[in-house]
């Protein structure tokens, strides 16, 4: 059983971590738009659409991030309880919060799929390039998705007694 | 059941949430979820959790966060905070308590490249520590110094506090950034005074280092000078109206990075961490923006702003008592909850009464995160102090917080020169272009 956990663990961690790479890659991609922008603005013209390309860009490079920064206990929890309960108590309260949120992001992920279609049905996009926006409800629902199995999984840990993962 | 009596429930079952370790964007999630569901039906609540995701991480004015972050990092990999450390320590190491005035000068500097307390505690942390323990130190001035020093990453610009408080309010970024200069230096200014008394006391506490040569010190200011530069470029082009706030950002992170790849820190293992840092710090972030999304439209419908408002005006307090009693509750939720949640859970409520009352929320926004600095270091849960006590294994919590009681007080005195004075914070605000 923990065989199985452990390799699901190593498995998820590479791919967050993967994913979060590829995040960080588009975000230094911005950064040279932004630059570029500028430059070009005040110099010649601005760049057509780069407002909307860094829109959409934000969004890959947040819904890519948000599964590595929750396995690495990125996101922030007010640790109050830690110094009441301890031990096997703890890890039980833990793999409740961690399962009840895994399966919360799960909704997520089917609401914004949801939307992703009616924005693929109305056809929504964004003002000067045609961006459309459903792909990029799509990667929110997937990121979503990704996220709901790190807390599934992190669930799973705290079921079995094993430790945090911690960050960079 | 009314709309308040609902909306109270939800804000007991939030603190509820919040103690059994829930991360605080999901909660707000969880709580606008149902909250919504409770007073308008599940249609539309589940439709503001599909939805609120793609609007705040499409928010072109939120781009600021990661790019500041990322600059900060650079910032960190590329020795920008050695030659801060060694700058300073050149112009003040020689002064009773000088390595720890040194250490809040090079905190306010890295402060000005990174919107984080902690990244800064962390930073300076790691060099000056050994430093300030090679000239036996008092252990408690050591530590203390480094947690309060910390703490100007999020008054001085760029930071994230501002940045949320920005989002949420929809104030201006660049008023607010140009807002937290002058408090930020008056801050390190008093930090600094309170070393000074502290080593007029007990000269034990901070023995002086030895005095370098005055063309030492001028070459430590040479080596400083590129991250000089970047402040420079990107707070001075947003107080110019060159470029926006999120102009800034990206301009100086990409400066950051061509900085780093000169002096040759930029290999794949640096990079990597590097962009894993700041994707893991902007993901939070836009977490805790997205849960605010969620749970403020439900909070409206409660009207329980409106209500609290209506009812603070009411007790003919005046607008400096309700502001008092504000404060001092900022300041004891900081003992508990973090910073940022502070900040989430409670403007959406603050917010309209600030404008109610007449105070300025660009003032208020830079009197706010001088209170959510107080609680990085309060007990009993100061970030920063677990960041410097994860530095500094060998020191007991007990006495990293008594090292941070006076830097504490010059808070305090801080908040109450602001609240006095409000031009010292709106000067520059009030005078940008563009």
């Amino acid at each position: 059983m923990s065989d199985a956990l452990e390799r699901t663990s190593e498995a998820l961690g590479a791919g967050v971590r993967l994913m979060a790479i590829a995040g960080g890659a588009l975000l230094m991609l911005l950064m040279l738009l932004t630059v570029a922008d500028v430059t070009l603005r005040k110099f010649w013209e601005p760049i057509e659409g780069a407002q909307d390309v860094s829109e959409s860009g934000l969004i890959v490079v947040v819904f890519l991030s948000m599964a590595y920064s929750g396995w690495t206990g990125g996101h922030i929890a007010v640790d109050l309880i830690g110094s009441v309960v301890k031990g096997r108590a703890l890890d039980i309260l833990d793999f409740v919060v961690r399962g009840f949120c895994g399966v919360f992001f799960v909704v997520v992920a089917w609401q914004s799929a949801i939307q992703g279609l009616d924005a693929l049905e109305f056809g929504d996009g964004f003002n000067v390039l045609p961006i459309p926006h459903y792909p990029l409800y799509f990667i929110i629902a997937l990121g979503s998705l990704v996220f709901s199995g790190v807390l599934l999984v992190q669930a799973w840990r705290s079921a079995r007694g094993f430790p945090e993962i911690k960050g960079p | 059941m009314t709309p308040t009596s609902i909306g109270i429930i939800g804000i007991i079952s939030l603190f509820a949430l919040l103690a059994i370790r829930m991360p605080v964007g999901i909660v707000m999630m969880v709580i606008g979820l149902f909250g919504t569901a409770a007073l308008n039906g599940w249609g539309p609540a589940l439709k503001i959790l599909g939805h609120e995701p793609f609007v705040i991480a499409s928010n072109f004015e939120i781009l600021i966060i990661p790019m500041f972050v990322m600059m900060g990092n650079l910032a960190s990999i590329s020795g920008m905070s050695r030659d801060l450390y060694g700058a300073a320590y050149a112009w003040f190491g020689h002064w009773r308590g000088g390595l720890a005035t040194a250490t809040i000068a090079a905190c306010a500097g890295f402060a000005a490249l990174s919107g984080s307390s902690v990244a800064s505690a962390v930073t300076m942390g790691r060099v000056s520590l050994p430093e300030m323990r090679r000239y036996k130190y008092d252990d408690r001035l050591a530590t203390g110094s480094i947690a309060a020093g910390g703490t100007l990453g999020i008054l001085i610009p760029p930071s994230t506090g501002f940045v949320i408080y920005a989002i949420l309010t929809e104030e201006s970024i660049g008023r607010l950034f140009l807002a937290g200069v002058f408090p930020g230096l008056l801050l390190t200014a008093l930090f600094m005074t309170a070393i000074y008394i502290q080593t007029r006391i007990n000269p034990n506490l901070g023995p002086a280092g030895p005095k370098l040569a005055v063309i030492d010190r001028i070459k430590s200011i040479w080596r400083a000078s590129a991250m000089i530069g970047i402040i420079v470029v990107t707070i001075g082009g947003i107080y110019s109206g060159f470029f926006t706030a999120g102009e800034a950002a990206g301009v100086g992170a990409f400066l950051a990075f061509v900085l780093a790849l000169a002096r040759r820190a930029v290999n794949k293992d640096t990079l990597t961490t590097t962009l894993l840092q700041t994707v893991r710090t902007s993901a939070f972030a836009f977490l805790i923006l997205i849960g605010a999304h969620v749970f403020n439209p439900f909070l409206a419908l409660t009207q329980i702003p409106t209500d609290l408002t209506e009812m603070l005006i009411g007790t003919n307090l005046g607008p400096h008592g309700i502001l008092f009693i504000l404060l001092f509750t900022f300041i004891v939720l900081g003992m508990f909850l973090e910073g940022f949640a502070i900040l989430v859970l409670t403007l959406p409520i603050v917010h309209p009464l600030i404008i109610e009352l007449g105070f300025d929320p660009i003032w208020f926004g830079v009197v706010m995160v001088i209170v959510l600095e107080m609680g990085l270091i309060s007990p009993p849960v100061g970030v920063n102090v677990f960041v410097v006590k994860g530095i500094a294994e060998d020191v007991p919590i007990g006495q990293i917080f008594a090292g941070i009681l006076p830097f504490w007080l010059a808070m305090v005195i801080c908040m109450v020169v602001i609240v006095m004075f409000p031009q010292i914070a709106l000067f520059l605000p009030n005078t940008m272009f563009g």
